[in-house]
């Protein structure tokens, strides 16, 4: 019964290769016949070498010296070759494997970007995420896979071929005597049960491996949320400074790390012994043969010269040996790996876009919500049944204390989000019949926290790769831009960032400019503003709101804040309280209609009212 | 080449480490493999022997060669035992490092880590010590000793085959130094461009943080980035790809040479051996066997010696990072210095690089007064504030609390004296408890944390978790951790400031994003709970201002051009005025509101 259940995980241990190994034939395929080869001839060479030697050593013996000089010339040219076109073949795997790895980094970056966003918000996806970029880089990717491949398939050709010259001296006389097949049997039946036993030992081994090596992942992980987290994010450490946080970071780092350090511990000890294992395996079966082999030319058998082939097979099958050992471990533990980048990718059939609608534009767009509740994966509800009816025209707020769903109700018309219950149309359609792309072309959007990235002011602005050099300079003078732009070396072909010679760091004040002017640029139907004054002056502020007023006329725009000042610009306010609308209608409206609305603007205005006296003297 | 100063500097730093145990352990491996080494090339030598002495009979034989293998594998099995305890320490050695790093990082200078400088060296420094055991200081360690042992086993086999003979022993070693040769020109070419990779794998983990950002995914969905970072993907593989190719080909050629080099000194050495005339078959043998070993031991030995090549790259980082000089909090000490919580600042300015970043600032504030300070971004409010509470040293000038300049205090002082609020602080993924009392859990004064929580109004929040105070925050430490909603997380860090319960309070922008209810309910519970206690707060939202009992700093192009209170201000300060009328005219006067 040990034996099946030892059958029943090598079985699954090689499943598990296999699909490792299909996953790895997508990126590249041509890198296996490579690595075939080039293991056949590094695993040959070697021997070619030992049966050259021997040859030669049997000529001596049999005092035949003339044709020792072919012969060296022979095997040691052929191992020669081999070892060339072995070296010729790396070169072009070393390259290959560093494209396909790169390939693959891609490939899971790009499944990053392109999840929908609303399950790249999930707890879980976060931490898959943080799986898959972590197992990757600890695995070594690619060309550490076929390293491993490599090392692997040569240890396999070299025991091969060992045991075919050694089943030859094995078997040879097995015929001549009695006493020489009882021999020869009771060698291999020695051999057989001595392997099996330690066998078992080693799968053991490989089990607890395995165990410790997620558990390790598992620390990993949280050593990572602590680089990753606290001392790699730079602006946290003036907080943990003056906090004095120093201390209660160290002490639970500490824990964390202590438990690493013990699994590491144990995850050495376990490999060390795997190796003596297996070189008890080793030794036992070699004792046995060279006990064997002795015997055998003892009574004349063999030549003595077959020693030398003996041993060298031996050893470079012992050597072989060992490398499966610690590589076949390796190599379970890289599949272990893999999979989480593997489980991050899309699978392979993209979905058929043929079900789409296109958009239905006109003139005027409305965009409506009906009866749409909303509730976070695992969360409870955060808008309740909200109905609205959203003319694309002017300039709408969308007010409420923070909690009232705001952010989510944006989401949720941007098509970011789905609603739990109810839909939202565009222009009498759901909204979710049209491709993401088409849908999101309608908008243009600067979020509160918008994203400014390292490469140029120009690729930043416009979202592309290129730019239409007339649309992009007028953004840039409309924003204010231009002014510190063209004092740069590069102007807007600046890259922003410390990965480019320039390192050019823009301002707070910069970055927004550069968030609206991207907002600007594209072509969109409705703009929509997250909090755009949050960290703005009063005199920013002012400025910014009376501009969005004045573009209004040909962009409409939708703004979310809790300045409640900030509606007396807007045509059109969406009260939002606790999930629910409370009200919509004109500032004045709302102030007769809704209590809670009062009660929110005199929170304000009241410390601006005593100073009416400055109406009349003026500015 | 500096790369020696660097192979010095760990090496010396791991003996200094262990000392005797690393000796102990690296002289018995030594010993043991070489031993070893020895054994296995006279194996079958001692066979050959033995078959060919007429008078011994098969069972003597036998049992001889058993003893004799027996022997020399159970040395192997030691010597693996060895290489356990060696790898222990190899691995101790680097892992040793990780809380150190975090324990520097956190003492540094505040004007050191703002720099572009100094989170380069902190990126880098971590490649040293992070990623994993093949690379970084524990690889030059491991395979410093690697080159030891495989040293010690070619010395052993080189003297034996020149009892032999001299000339294979000599040409094995010519051709092997030939071969070294080669890889030397391959290792200086490593060293020259590994630079110009680490800057593409840099800006490579850029992209991994940026997208690790969630946030940034609005942006690039809706922009529709998908094709740009593409490019820049696509841009930077063919950067690595090239760089690849290059470092293959050179490799491509010095592995032909150090391989035909090879194979035509192990033929070089046998024509020799056999021209010998007087050579039996036992020592052919041994001969052919200590070759082959050789050759191994030299492969080995020049592979350890190109990886500790490529490691030692690291190292430079790694020295700086170490070098850099960083507070070790004594937090036992503390300046006995009683005080109310009067500040003055003299002459204040600070600049860096050359740029000025505030000048001239003069101004001082009484015992538990409330102080506003006014002003554009970029006008000096955030600077100003790290050098009131000492994270910044002025260029010229002084800050002094309570008549002490601050120049002299200890940063645990510091912290007794004055809490800050920093408009990006952080909730770390511990427990609530830890968060708002910033201190170890044993320091904790548990009845303190849930009044406070109380005065923040999180009472009920935080009677309805199962575990109360100590429920994590974050799901990485703790699979019961719970997320907070960004009003919690605010009120929660007000709570430290009233936890710290310290004479001065500094607040960056604390209500800027809070709706006006909250801002209002949250002025009123700074009234009330810092009430005698010096208060400074940052802010854009002047209406709360307007009363008399604050004083207001206005500050422009990194100085206060004004200090007063509102009613002063409006009637002595036009800029100040025209903040206020701005923001004022979006709740008062109708439609009427043109930009300045």
């Amino acid at each position: 019964m040990l034996g099946v259940t030892a059958m029943k995980h090598r079985r699954a241990e090689i499943q598990h290769a296999v699909k490792t190994v299909r996953f790895i034939y997508r990126f590249g395929k041509s890198l296996f016949g490579l690595t075939l080869l080039i293991s056949i001839l590094n695993a040959i060479a070697p021997l070619i070498v030992i049966l050259g030697n021997t040859q030669v050593l049997n000529q001596i013996l049999s005092h035949q010296s003339q044709s020792m000089m072919k012969i060296i010339l022979y095997f040691y040219s052929a191992a020669g070759m081999a070892y060339v076109g072995a070296a010729i073949l790396q070169r072009f795997l070393d390259i290959a494997s560093v494209r396909a790895n790169e390939r693959l980094k891609t490939a899971i970056y790009e499944a990053w970007e392109k999840v929908d966003f609303q399950q790249l918000e999930t707890q879980g996806y976060f931490s898959k995420m943080m799986k898959s970029e972590a197992s990757f880089r600890y695995s070594g990717g690619i060309p550490a896979f076929f390293t491993q491949f490599q090392n692997l398939i040569q240890s396999l050709v070299t025991i091969a071929a060992g045991l075919g010259l050694i089943g030859w001296i094995v078997i040879v006389g097995v015929t001549n005597s009695g006493r020489l097949a009882i021999a020869i049997f009771m060698s291999l039946l020695l051999i057989m049960l001595g392997e099996s036993g330690l066998i078992l030992i080693y799968q053991k081994l490989t089990h607890s491996n395995i165990r410790l090596f997620k558990y390790l992942m598992d620390l990993e992980r949280k050593m990572n949320y602590f680089l990753m987290n606290i001392v790699n994010s730079y602006e946290n450490i003036k907080a943990i400074k003056m906090w004095g946080l120093r201390e209660p970071i160290q002490s639970r780092y500490r824990t964390t790390w202590k438990s690493e350090k013990s699994a590491n511990h144990k995850l050495i000890i376990n490999d060390s012994l795997s190796q003596i294992v297996t070189a008890i395996m080793a030794s036992f079966a070699t004792l046995v043969l060279f006990i064997l082999v002795v015997f055998k030319i003892k009574e004349g058998l063999l030549p003595i010269g077959q020693l030398n082939t003996l041993f060298g097979s031996v050893v470079q099958m012992t050597s072989a040996v060992s490398v499966i050992v610690a590589t076949w471990q390796q190599f379970l533990r890289f599949q272990n790996q893999m999979q989480y980048a593997s489980d991050i990718l899309p699978s392979e059939k993209p979905t058929a876009s043929s079900d789409r609608t296109t958009l239905p534009l006109q003139t005027k767009n409305v965009i409506e919500f009906v009866h749409v509740s909303f509730a976070y994966a695992d969360g409870p509800e955060v808008l309740h049944d909200i109905s609205l009816k959203l003319d694309l025209q002017g300039v709408t707020a969308l007010v409420g204390v923070n909690g009232s769903g705001k952010s989510t109700l944006v989401k949720l018309l941007l098509g970011l989000y789905r609603p739990t219950k109810g839909k939202v149309l565009f222009s009498g359609q759901d909204i979710s019949k049209f491709t993401q792309a088409d849908y999101f072309s309608l908008f243009k959007v600067v979020f509160q926290d918008y994203a400014i990235f390292d490469f140029s002011i120009a690729q930043n602005i416009s979202a592309s790769v290129d730019q239409d050099p007339a649309r992009l300079r007028d953004v840039m003078m409309n924003n204010g831009i231009a002014e510190w732009a063209d004092r740069l070396p590069n102007r807007e072909k600046t890259a922003i960032g410390t990965y480019s010679q320039e390192d050019f760091q823009p301002s707070g004040g910069q970055r927004q400019q550069m968030a609206v002017a991207r907002a600007q640029y594209k072509h969109g139907i409705y703009q929509i503003l997250d909090e755009p004054s949050a960290a703005m002056d009063p005199i920013k502020e002012l400025r910014l709101f009376s501009k969005i007023k004045q573009v209004s006329q040909d962009t409409p725009s939708l703004f979310i804040t809790h300045r409640i000042g900030a509606v007396t610009l807007a045509n059109k306010i969406i009260l939002l309280r606790d999930g629910r609308i409370e009200g919509i209608g004109t500032k004045s409206s709302l102030l007769r209609q809704s209590a809670y609305f009062r009660e929110l603007w005199h929170s304000q205005a009241d410390m601006y009212a005593f100073d009416a006296h400055l109406d009349e003297a003026g500015e | 080449m500096c790369q020696r100063s660097n192979w010095c500097y760990i090496f010396s730093k791991f003996v200094a480490k262990y000392r005797l145990k690393f000796v102990v352990i690296l002289l018995s491996l030594c010993l043991v493999e070489s031993v070893y080494v020895a054994g296995i090339s006279l194996l079958p030598s001692l066979a050959v022997v033995l078959i060919q002495a007429k008078n011994l009979k098969l069972a003597m034989v036998i049992l001889t060669i058993l003893l004799a293998g027996v022997g020399v594998y159970a040395i192997r099995i030691f010597d693996l035992f060895l290489q356990q305890r060696l790898t222990l320490l190899t691995f101790d050695f680097r892992f040793d490092y990780v809380p150190v790093f975090s324990e520097h990082i956190f003492g540094w200078q505040q004007s050191l880590i703002d720099s572009v400088e100094g989170k380069t060296v902190i990126d880098q420094g971590y490649e040293a010590i992070y990623n994993g055991q093949n690379v970084g200081i524990g690889a030059i360690i491991a395979q410093t000793v690697t080159l030891i042992r495989t040293g010690c086993q070619i010395v052993v086999l080189l003297c034996m085959m020149g009892f032999l003979s001299i000339w294979p022993a000599a040409i094995v070693l010519g051709l092997n130094l030939l071969q070294y040769g080669f890889q030397r020109i391959g290792n200086q070419w490593y060293f020259k461009h590994k630079k110009e990779q680490n800057r593409i794998t840099s800006y490579q983990s850029y992209f991994v943080r940026t997208l690790m950002k969630r946030s940034t995914g609005k942006d690039i969905r809706l922009f529709s980035m998908f094709d740009l970072f593409h490019h820049h993907f696509m841009d930077l593989i063919q950067k690595l790809v090239t760089w690849q190719r290059h470092y293959s080909n050179l490799s491509l050629v010095i592995n032909l040479g150090q391989r035909l080099v090879n194979i035509i000194g192990l033929a070089l050495s046998l024509l020799i051996l056999i021209a010998l005339q007087n050579v039996s078959v036992a020592a052919l043998l041994f001969a052919i066997s200590a070759i082959q070993t050789l050759n191994l031991n030299f492969g080995n030995f020049r592979d350890a010696y190109v990886k500790v090549g490529k490691n030692l790259v690291f190292v430079d980082n790694f020295r700086k990072f170490m070098a850099f000089p960083y507070r070790q909090d004594q937090d036992s000490i503390e300046n006995k210095v009683s005080g109310s919580g009067k500040i003055e600042v003299r002459d204040l300015a600070y600049a860096v690089n050359g740029v000025s970043l505030v000048h001239d600032i003069n101004f001082s504030v009484k015992r538990g007064e409330k102080v506003a300070l006014v002003g554009e971004n970029g006008a000096g409010k955030s600077t100003l504030i790290k050098l009131l509470c000492g994270l910044y040293t002025p260029s010229s000038g002084s800050v002094s609390i309570d008549g002490q300049n601050i120049a002299t205090w200890a940063p645990a002082t510091m912290r007794q004296r004055v809490a800050v609020e920093f408009q990006d602080d952080v909730i770390l993924h511990f427990t609530i408890a830890e968060n708002v009392a910033c201190t170890t859990p044993q320091q904790i004064d548990t009845a303190r944390v849930e009044a406070v929580l109380d005065e923040v109004g999180l009472e009920d929040f935080v009677a309805g978790l199962p575990s109360g105070i100590q429920t994590f925050i974050g799901n990485e430490l703790n699979e019961n951790g719970i997320q907070l909603s960004g009003g919690q997380k605010d009120k929660i860090l007000f709570a430290r400031v009233l936890y710290r319960q310290a004479n001065i309070n500094i607040l960056d922008e604390p209500t800027a994003a809070l709706d006006p209810i909250s801002e209002k309910q949250f002025y009123a519970l700074v009234d009330e709970k810092l009430d005698q206690k010096t208060t400074i707060i940052v802010t854009h939202r002047l209406g709360a201002l307007a009363t008399d009992d604050v004083k207001i700093l206005v500050m422009k192009d990194g100085t206060v051009i004004a200090a007063g209170s509102h009613r002063w201000l409006l009637a002595n300060c036009d800029y100040y005025r025209k903040l206020w009328s701005a923001q004022r005219s979006l709740y008062v006067g109708g439609d009427r509101h043109e930009a300045s």
